[in-house]
């Protein structure tokens, strides 16, 4: 099992971790688009949360039929905390190569 | 107060149809609803409805696309998979592809059948589209016409106007945005290591204007540089730079020498730009440097140019020659004594230049349609024949509740994978076709025909072989599905059916006839084209063309201003040339008999009263010297041929043609007449007659022709003509040699024999011919295959019957007089309907016809015997198999 995660989806985690028990779809992607700039496709997110889950690192459940989707249910994703344990693992790994170098990036 | 609520926007049901299809239902809920939800709830009032649902567009398409990239292990299925159509379509390829495999013969004989067929139909279709359908590389070319001179009197095309004319017309019109003339020009071009004739054409300035087309380098004419008076500047083409001059970009400003003088490079034009198109394609352009004032007040006659124009509206092409009709004849009265009986006619560019090949490219395309049809019936009876093997498997999955759509689905996807590798072979097979043919075409096309350059496959092509393969697919694969779809499971599954359900064989018969049908036709379509080249090749030319070379050389500059040097340079170069071991004969003309120059003039005899401007008659003019006449073998009929006494300071003669003599001198006597030709004031007298000649065309009918002597007339451009007993091509390098023996910076062009020169005039029909004996020969073949297919299924299917039939004591011959009745049931079928068939077909090449028309009866009867042929070939396995059958075995065996 790989032990670390792509960028995007360090930045999904950090998304649940934010929405906590209110994140699916379009929350998820709404909270990135707003806190990063990047658009992303609703396909995109799910692709990468069902290799998520798969991995363990989420866990999903299926919601109440909603109206406005057209009577489909929502989706809705939770850390797990070997995810959280990943996340954190990734974030080390990459504060460990920063270190020192913070004057080239111009990181506060 | 009610208050009607709007409904409220809608993303686009393209977009959530599409999402529905491609999206496996679990994450179609999660990712359609999150994008449903988004939409209503937060771009719609964010963007408005119009961007709101672009933006769901785009994020349907990236969202799948998203899917779509490969995932980590283990595969995630979030595309379709069951009972989606696009999933039973990959599961019936590849199920498809594993039947396929499972019998290669089959599937190789089909493949091969198509390929040849789906190739064929490739290959004249980019013929068509290069020759025909390819647009003109001018600007705006539908607007692009010629108006020609036309001969009112006799009917005829004159080509060219003169200058004069055309200052008046191009001053005069309203419907033209611009006329243009160019004359025919070539020239020596020298400086460099060696003198080279180049072909050249003089155009008045504003021509490069009116065509619309950028140089790619420097610039075009100047209004100032025509006319004259005007500098010497010259524009060259894009193959002539790249060849003399290296493609060096220092070429513009610099001087190259034309006959002798110095004209300033001022321009190159693009790669793909070609002028004019017809005759020889220009390799460099210089003006035209006529001054109208002078060219009217000498008679106007001479300064003869090709009249191009561009309208201002393309659709008023009757209109235009209205109004240049209306000021030639107003011309006429102004001017007689030039201009009485002279018209213009004008033509679509692109319109006149396909008109020779367009009939035989349509019929082609028939043929190949034809040939097309052919094989899908061929394939068509092969997967018939499959198919009812395959009765009971697709008996069996009928019962386990397949579906008839699903069964139609499964043998269509079939015939199209076989149509879909046919067509991949087939462009293969077209590329090769097409080498073959660009091959195969004499030199002189390409220098002729103008949008022939590029005769492979485009995109115009192959997206044609795409549709071909569809609707092959489609054909063959229609008798198959249909049957699969009735497939009832008790009649299949039942013990020893009858001999085959009669619907599959009816249908293989129905197909078997079709082909002899088909066949027929192509058949007789090459029997008529066969027997229009032989008559073609029956046509007496009056000349003998076998073992003629003939070259040009044409004389310029200060060394031959004078007469005598002329002369003494063409005599010089005969005595030499005749020198040469293996020469028989030699001589000069001025226009060579097929080569596409031509003289007219008028002429008048001595002592009859002098014709009315316009109603003089007129005859081929040819300057000739003596030894031409045996050079091309050319019978004296009556009189003497001309002679080497016949010289500048002798008395002035002539000579008249069989034809000359039938229809000016009907019931007198010609030797002695004088006649004037021309505007000069020499009588000549008529010393001789000799057999009449064909210039142009096989086809055309005769006309009358004068012969002058060289030495009496000299001119600066003259024909050589040689007749030896060695290959005329393996002395093209010893009488260069004596030509610069004589003047070593003189050039030879135009190399070629005349034998080429006479085919190549009947190039349309031998092409046709040809091309459409191979295929008939395909479908020959191919018939006899299918012929063969029935009869083989028949007996087989049959066998238990025969076996029965022969234990009550039938003989031998009672079986086989019975698998022949069937044969000739087929044929006798096919034939019948594909002679009616071929009788329609034939009206559309009836141009192409010579000698015969479409109605003889004979052409019909001609094809018969190969069909007869095609039959007894097939019958031959069946029928000795038949006879073969041991009753015992065929009664006990089931």
């Amino acid at each position: 099992m790989r032990t670390h995660l792509g960028e995007f989806e360090q930045l999904l985690l950090f998304a649940l971790l934010r929405l906590d028990d209110r994140a699916y779809g379009v929350t998820i992607r709404r909270e990135i688009e707003e806190r990063t700039g990047r658009g992303i496709s609703a396909g995109a997110v799910y692709t990468a949360m069902e290799r998520l889950e798969h991995r363990g690192f989420v866990s999903s459940r299926l919601g109440e039929p909603v109206r406005v989707r057209g009577g489909r249910r929502r989706r809705f994703y939770r850390l797990e905390p070997a995810g959280l344990e990943c996340l954190r693992r990734s974030q080390l790994a990459i504060e460990r190569m920063r270190e020192g170098l913070e004057a080239y990036l111009e990181i506060p | 107060m009610s208050m009607e609520r709007f409904p409220p926007p809608s993303p686009p049901t393209a977009a959530r149809w599409w999402l529905r299809f491609v999206l496996r239902k679990a994450s179609h809920e999660v990712i359609a609803g999150d994008l449903e939800e988004e939409f209503a709830t937060e771009i719609v009032p964010r963007l408005g409805t119009t961007k709101a649902r672009r933006w769901f567009w785009r994020q349907a398409i990236l969202s799948v696309l998203a899917c779509l990239r490969p995932p980590s292990s283990p595969p995630q299925e979030l595309l379709r998979r069951g009972d989606h159509p696009m999933d039973i379509f990959l599961q019936n390829l590849r199920f498809g592809l594993r039947m396929l495999r499972k019998s290669p013969t089959f599937t190789l004989a089909a493949v091969l059948t198509l390929s040849l067929g789906i190739g064929a139909s490739i290959a004249i279709f980019s013929a068509v589209h290069s020759f025909l359908l390819k647009p003109l590389p001018y600007a705006e070319p539908e607007e692009l016409v010629f108006a020609l001179g036309w001969d009112e009197e006799r009917g005829r095309m004159r080509f060219s106007l003169s200058f004069a004319d055309f200052v008046d017309l191009r001053a005069r019109t309203e419907t033209f945005e611009d006329l243009a003339g160019y004359r025919y020009w070539s020239a020596n071009l020298t400086g460099g290591e060696h003198p080279e004739r180049v072909q050249a054409y003089q155009m008045t300035s504003n021509a490069f204007d009116l065509l619309g087309v950028e140089p790619s380098f420097g610039r075009t004419f100047a209004v100032q540089e025509g006319g004259a008076g005007g500098d010497k500047v010259v524009v060259l083409s894009h193959a002539l730079w790249q060849r003399r001059f290296a493609a060096a970009e220092g070429i513009l400003g610099q001087e190259i020498l034309l006959d002798g003088t110095p004209h300033t490079v001022v321009g190159i034009m693009p790669p793909h730009f070609a002028f004019p198109l017809m005759n020889f394609k220009g390799e460099l352009w210089v003006p035209l440097t006529d001054d109208p004032q002078t060219v009217r007040a000498n008679g106007g006659g001479s300064a003869a140019v090709v009249v191009v124009g561009r309208l201002r509206d393309a659709a008023a092409l009757a209109q235009a020659q209205a109004e240049l009709s209306k000021e030639m004849s107003l011309l006429a009265e102004e001017f007689p004594e030039t201009n009485a009986g002279i018209g213009v006619r004008v033509f679509q560019i692109h319109e006149m230049l396909t008109r020779d090949f367009r009939p035989a490219l349509w019929a082609l395309m028939v043929a190949v349609g034809l040939v097309l049809l052919l094989v899908c019936a061929n394939v068509a009876n092969l997967l018939l024949g499959r198919a009812v093997e395959r009765r009971r498997e697709l008996a069996v999955r009928n019962a386990l509740g397949a579906g008839t759509g699903r069964l139609v689905g499964q043998m269509l996807t079939e015939s199209w994978l076989l149509a879909f590798f046919g067509g991949a072979l087939g462009v293969a097979v077209a590329y090769g076709m097409l080498r073959v043919l660009r091959a195969s075409l004499p030199s002189m096309v390409y220098k002729v025909m103008p949008t022939y350059g590029a005769l492979e496959l485009d995109f115009m092509a192959l997206g044609f072989a795409l549709v071909a393969v569809l609707v092959t697919g489609t054909v063959c694969g229609l008798g198959p599905a249909l049957r699969a779809a009735r497939s009832d499971l008790r009649g299949e599954l039942g013990e020893g059916g009858p001999a085959g359900s009669p619907g599959a064989r009816r249908a293989r018969w129905t197909l078997a006839v079709g082909q002899v049908g088909l066949s027929s036709m192509l058949l007789v379509s090459t029997v008529f084209l066969a027997r229009s080249v032989q008559n073609l090749l029956q046509v007496d030319t009056g000349f003998e063309e076998q073992g003629v070379l003939a070259l040009s050389v044409s004389l310029a500059g200060e060394r031959y201003a004078e007469a005598e040097a002329v002369r003494q340079f063409f005599d010089q170069v005969e005595q030499r040339v005749g020198g040469l071991p293996g020469v028989e004969a030699v001589g000069w003309v001025n226009t060579l008999p097929f080569s596409t120059s031509e003289s007219w003039r008028s002429f008048a005899f001595e002592g009859r009263p002098e014709s009315e401007p316009g109603k003089e008659p007129r005859a081929r003019y040819r300057v000739a010297s003596p030894g031409y006449f045996d050079a091309l073998g050319i019978k004296r009929l009556r009189g003497r041929v001309l002679a080497p006494e016949d010289r500048a300071n002798s008395v002035p003669v002539a000579l008249v043609d069989r034809t000359f003599v039938e229809r000016f001198l009907p019931e007198g006597e010609a030797l002695g007449l004088r006649v004037r030709v021309g505007p000069t004031a020499t009588w000549h007298e008529i010393v001789g007659v000799v057999e009449s000649v064909r210039h142009t065309q096989l086809t055309e009918g005769e006309e009358p022709s004068i012969y002058v002597p060289l030495e009496q007339q000299p001119r600066m451009k003259m024909t050589l003509a040689l007749r030896s007993t060695s290959p005329p091509l393996t002395l093209v390098d010893s009488i260069r040699r004596e030509v610069q023996a004589v003047d070593p910076g003189q050039p030879i062009f135009q190399i070629t024999t005349l034998e080429s020169l006479v085919a190549e005039s009947h190039l349309a029909q031998t092409a046709a011919m040809l091309l459409m004996a191979v295929f008939a020969g395909f479908a020959l073949a191919l018939t006899a295959l299918g012929l063969y297919g029935v009869l083989a299924y028949m007996v087989s299917q049959g066998t238990r019957e025969i076996g029965l039939r022969m234990a009550l004591g039938a003989g031998f011959s009672q079986v086989l007089s019975g698998v022949l009745r069937e044969a000739l049931g087929m044929v006798v079928a096919g034939t019948v309907l594909g002679l009616a068939g071929a009788w329609g077909v034939s009206k559309l090449f009836t141009s192409l016809l010579y000698g015969l028309t479409s109605e003889n009866l004979g052409t019909y009867l001609l094809a018969l015997p190969f069909l007869a042929l095609v039959a007894f070939l097939a019958c031959v396995v069946p029928a000795l198999r038949a006879v073969r059958i041991d009753p015992v075995v065929a009664l006990r065996a089931e």
